[in-house]
């Protein structure tokens, strides 16, 4: 099954994140910042990364920057979770290289589709 | 698919807490004159998280409410609107009732509605300030979080060539030609179409005119182009979600199919497919509509199971560092080899692998060692959960006394037992307060006595052998000792005549006699409750001092056990009962020297040790039992300090130095002066944990009545 | 017509992530001049870039030495991927 990287610096919605995705069968790994996220990245390898935009120690985008500066993430999707507040952020994240994006607040109907959209 | 969202509730709360207690310092940090944007950019990214999360977790009113907390954030932070003192107050006071919602909504209490529509009026306040006339855009993004989650409409932005937004019975006509770097964000074609699929019927035709020969062609960029026809009666603006991603990546030309020119649409209509497709349509709109329309429906079951999940998961939990959790998981690790090994000499035992299961047994120690530990330093949190208050209490406490204090803090990272940290935050509240109201002098005063204008507290924190030291310094105007004395004299807790110890006096400050009484704060320069802090302190196994110079300041020292549950000891004998002195406190065990005992009146059996006098404690007297020997010479006698104060306790005989997990006597018999807890011992007897510091005490007390109870209760001696 | 001495195991994926490397030894096969024999019996994966490439390849082989799948027929995942990407006549037995 597909391994997700899921990347969110609040544990609330990683846990609920993480759930959803476990229950569909998929493998998670969680990742508490960008830096983190980078790091878990370079030592395993994903099928997609799911990231939030606004985080400490290193945000999503520059996430997303040097993922796709990684052999191995050079074309792994890479989804954001940008707020609707934020719509900015959408189109910096797609520069940045992102694949595309989901809009909080999301339940998990929601996320389970749009991932759905980008790996089966 | 059901995902019950309340489970994710307490995790929720707590994290949010903590981005308010973030919010809250951040917020006290920042200099109106010159305010720093990392700060503001961390207020901004706690509030944004919880206005993300009460969002998901269908806290409506809570993402509301927040959502204009972040929208006066964020132009703070891009400098639409300054940073002035009042709108800090604003949003502190925003801050403050924020928590006061989410600890209702965890507690199923009742909303503050007055402190909400207060509040809230207060930040549309300054909202509607910076918008510069136009009081519209304030409003607009307060109130647009309390419309659920709508799906995008990326049809607004583009306005579509052909046909408008409506549905196109006869299909639509699409031209898609990606950029060349379409494969490098991830997208690929066929996820396109596939979502088209969904709609309805798709054709297909690729455009491969752009194709380089295969020695020519970059295989990681895109060059093909697709025509496509859709023969769906969907929402031009289902499409449009389909690509809503691809958007800035390609040229994307849709229109209806019937307004399509013939030698546009090289390929024929099939008359049969439009009407064959008809029939899946609505299932697949009402799909590719689950953006908007479901999440409503979700959103609002998420918030009544937020209602009723709140309060259910209120236990206490902690949030550890992974780090530490797979050093755990490696010492179980090795934990299990131990144990198979152990069992593979158990199986076929003889006496010549004796020396390999005592290797073992070394080792299942050590493993056991390690895991006990690093199972402890799980409940370990830094101090800097409990300092989070203090900004707030200083800045409050200081601005309505008219005070103007720097407020340090150091050593934030400083770890504790969880247990520990929380029972100590009141107690340090209750003691910046006092030195901001008794420590500090009024501005004026501080100029006169030639001091800068500004006062200073710091509070300190950093490990000193298996204790947590917390000090909390002022360069206030110090405690007027002659004074606190005299006082100490006229209420009778003090013998006229006797002289004592600058440092005995100091610490009449923590008497329930005089602290308790309103005028003390004349004297000491303290304020009220120091006996209850000292209480607090003590029930942690803690103790707390008291420095200070008149005119110039006051230092508290605070010593605390790093942890409550586990400490290193040294046991002994007294008869047939065993009992522990923490490890900490012993400083040497000496043979009994006859000629060095001597008698002192007030004092009792004192013994001669290191040019000074220890006072001697027989715990079979303090504790009426029968020891095997009575007579000091040639006896052992163990010298124990606690805060610079030694003790030389009389034991039969010296054990073993262990481990031992405290249990509490208090919880499972009752409170006993000298006795700190018990423990169980390897062979299943309880041994008693001696109470140096209150051994001390009851020595100085006089032996003569050592079983009276210390006071429990304030009242009885104010 | 000359049977290709050995033909090219496509592995599990045909996507963006191998076709650079992929490319290279489809176009050495070309240039050999010889009928090339691609065996994708084993592909679970097929994405755009890979019809792309594959679409570029079978060009290539066309004007060469030409070009078939090994084994009964085209692989099922090639299939699926060309006739959902409109280009099954060139690649589709």
């Amino acid at each position: 099954m597909a391994k997700i990287l899921a990347v969110d610096d609040s544990a609330s919605m990683r846990q609920m994140v993480t759930y959803t995705l476990k229950q569909q069968g998929y493998e998670v790994t969680e990742a508490v910042d960008g830096q983190d996220a980078l790091s878990k990245a370079k030592s395993g390898s994903f099928d997609l990364v799911i990231t939030d935009v606004n985080m400490p120690k290193m945000d999503g985008i520059t996430l997303v920057r040097e993922l796709r500066g990684l052999p191995d993430l050079k074309f792994t999707p890479i989804l954001l979770l940008t707020t609707e507040s934020a719509p900015e952020k959408k189109q910096e994240g797609k520069q940045a290289g992102a694949t595309g994006w989901l809009v909080k607040p999301f339940d998990p109907d929601q996320l389970v589709n749009t991932i759905k959209k980008v790996i089966r | 698919m059901s995902v019950d969202l309340s489970q994710f509730l307490q995790t929720f709360f707590e994290e949010s807490f903590e981005g308010l207690d973030t919010m809250e310092s951040g917020l006290l940090e920042l200099d109106p004159e010159q305010p720093n944007s990392e700060t503001l950019n961390n207020v901004f990214r706690a509030a944004h998280s919880i206005k993300g999360g009460a969002g998901t977790f269908g806290l409506t009113a809570v993402s509301d409410f927040t959502h204009r907390l972040e929208t006066l954030l964020d132009r703070l932070r891009d400098g639409t609107q300054s940073v002035t003192a009042d709108r800090v107050n604003v949003l502190l006071n925003a801050v403050d009732c924020l928590r006061g919602m989410l600890e209702a909504i965890q507690n199923e209490q009742e909303l503050d509605a007055d402190a909400l529509s207060n509040a809230q009026k207060r930040l549309d306040q300054e909202l509607a300030a910076g918008d510069g006339g136009g009081g519209a855009s304030a409003t607009a993004p307060a109130t647009e979080p309390a419309t659920p989650p709508a799906a995008p409409q990326p049809s607004a932005g583009n306005p579509s060539p052909g046909g408008g937004d409506g549905t196109s019975r006869g299909g639509w006509w699409i031209r898609f030609e990606p950029e060349p770097h379409l494969f490098a964000t991830g997208n690929d074609p066929r996820r396109l179409f596939l979502a088209l699929q969904d709609l309805g019927d798709l054709e297909v035709e690729c455009d491969t005119s752009g194709l380089p020969p295969l020695s020519g062609l970059d295989p990681e960029t895109c060059q093909l182009a697709w025509t496509l026809r859709l023969h769906a009666a969907v929402e031009e603006s289902a499409i449009r979600e389909v690509f809503e991603w691809v958007e800035d990546d390609a040229l994307i030309d849709i229109r209806p199919l019937d307004a399509v020119q013939p030698e546009e649409d090289s390929v024929a209509q099939e008359p049969g497919s439009a009407s064959a497709s008809a029939a899946p349509a609505p299932e697949a709109s009402a799909g590719a509509g689950s953006g908007g329309g479901d999440g409503k429906g979700v959103a609002g079951k998420g918030g009544g199971k937020g209602g009723r999940g709140g309060g259910s998961g209120s236990a206490s939990s902690i949030r550890v560092d992974t780090e530490k959790i797979d050093a755990l998981i490696d010492m179980v690790g090795e934990l299990v080899i131990t144990q198979s090994m152990l069992s593979q000499i158990g199986k076929e035992f003889t006496e010549q692998r004796l020396e390999e299961l005592q290797d073992g047994l070394a080792q299942l120690e050590r493993n056991t060692r390690e895991l006990q530990e690093n199972v402890m330093r799980i409940r370990m949190v830094p101090i800097s959960f409990a300092y989070s208050r203090l900004p707030r209490i200083v800045h409050d406490t200081s601005r309505a006394l008219g005070k103007t204090v720097d407020f340090q803090m150091e050593g934030e990272q400083t770890e504790l037992d969880k247990t520990v940290m929380e029972k100590i935050i009141d107690p340090l509240v209750h003691l910046v307060r006092n030195s901001v109201d008794h420590g500090i002098e009024a501005p004026e005063e501080r100029t006169a006595a030639g001091k800068p204008e500004t006062g200073t507290i710091t509070i300190e924190a950093y490990h000193k052998g298996g204790n947590i030291i917390i000090e909390i310094s002022d360069d206030g105007r110090g405690i007027n000792r002659d004074k606190l004395l005299g006082k100490a004299r006229a209420a009778g807790l003090v013998e006229d005549g006797s002289e004592l110890a600058d440092e005995q006096i100091y610490d009449l400050i923590f008497h329930p006699g005089l602290s308790t009484h309103d005028q003390a704060t004349e004297y000491s320069g303290r304020g009220v409750g120091m006996d209850v802090v000292k209480r607090n302190v003590r029930s942690l196994s803690g103790n707390i001092h008291v420095r200070s110079t008149h005119g110039q300041g006051t230092t508290i020292t605070i010593s605390l056990p790093l942890t409550l549950s586990i400490l290193d000891g040294q046991l002994f004998r007294v008869g047939d009962q065993t009992y522990i002195i923490p490890l900490v406190s012993v400083i040497e065990s000496l043979q009994v020297d006859a000629s060095k005992v001597s008698r002192v009146t007030s004092r009792g059996e004192v013994y001669h040790w290191r040019e000074g006098y220890v006072p001697i404690v027989r715990l079979h007297e303090l504790f009426d039992t029968e020891p095997v020997r009575k007579e000091l010479a040639g006896g052992l006698m163990v010298i124990v300090e606690d805060e610079d104060t030694y003790l030389g306790v009389f034991v039969d005989d010296l054990l073993d130095q262990q481990q031992v997990v405290i249990k509490s006597l208090e919880a499972n018999y009752l409170q006993v002066p000298g006795i700190a807890g018990a423990t169980i011992l390897g062979d299943g007897t309880v041994a008693l944990i001696l109470d140096i510091a209150g051994l001390i005490e009851m020595s100085r007390g006089g032996r003569r009545q050592p079983y009276i109870p210390q006071q429990d209760d304030a009242d009885e001696a104010a | 017509m000359t049977q290709a001495e050995q033909p090219i195991d496509l592995g599990e994926q045909l996507d963006i992530t191998v076709v650079a490397a992929l490319k290279a030894s489809l176009e050495e096969a070309v240039a050999a001049a010889q009928p090339v024999a691609l065996n994708g019996e084993r592909l679970q994966r097929v994405d755009g870039a890979g019809i792309q490439l594959l679409l570029a390849f079978a060009r290539a082989a066309e004007a060469a030495g030409g070009w078939r799948w090994h084994g009964e027929r085209e692989p099922e995942a090639i299939r699926d991927a060309a006739e959902q990407l409109g280009v099954a006549s060139e690649l589709v037995a």
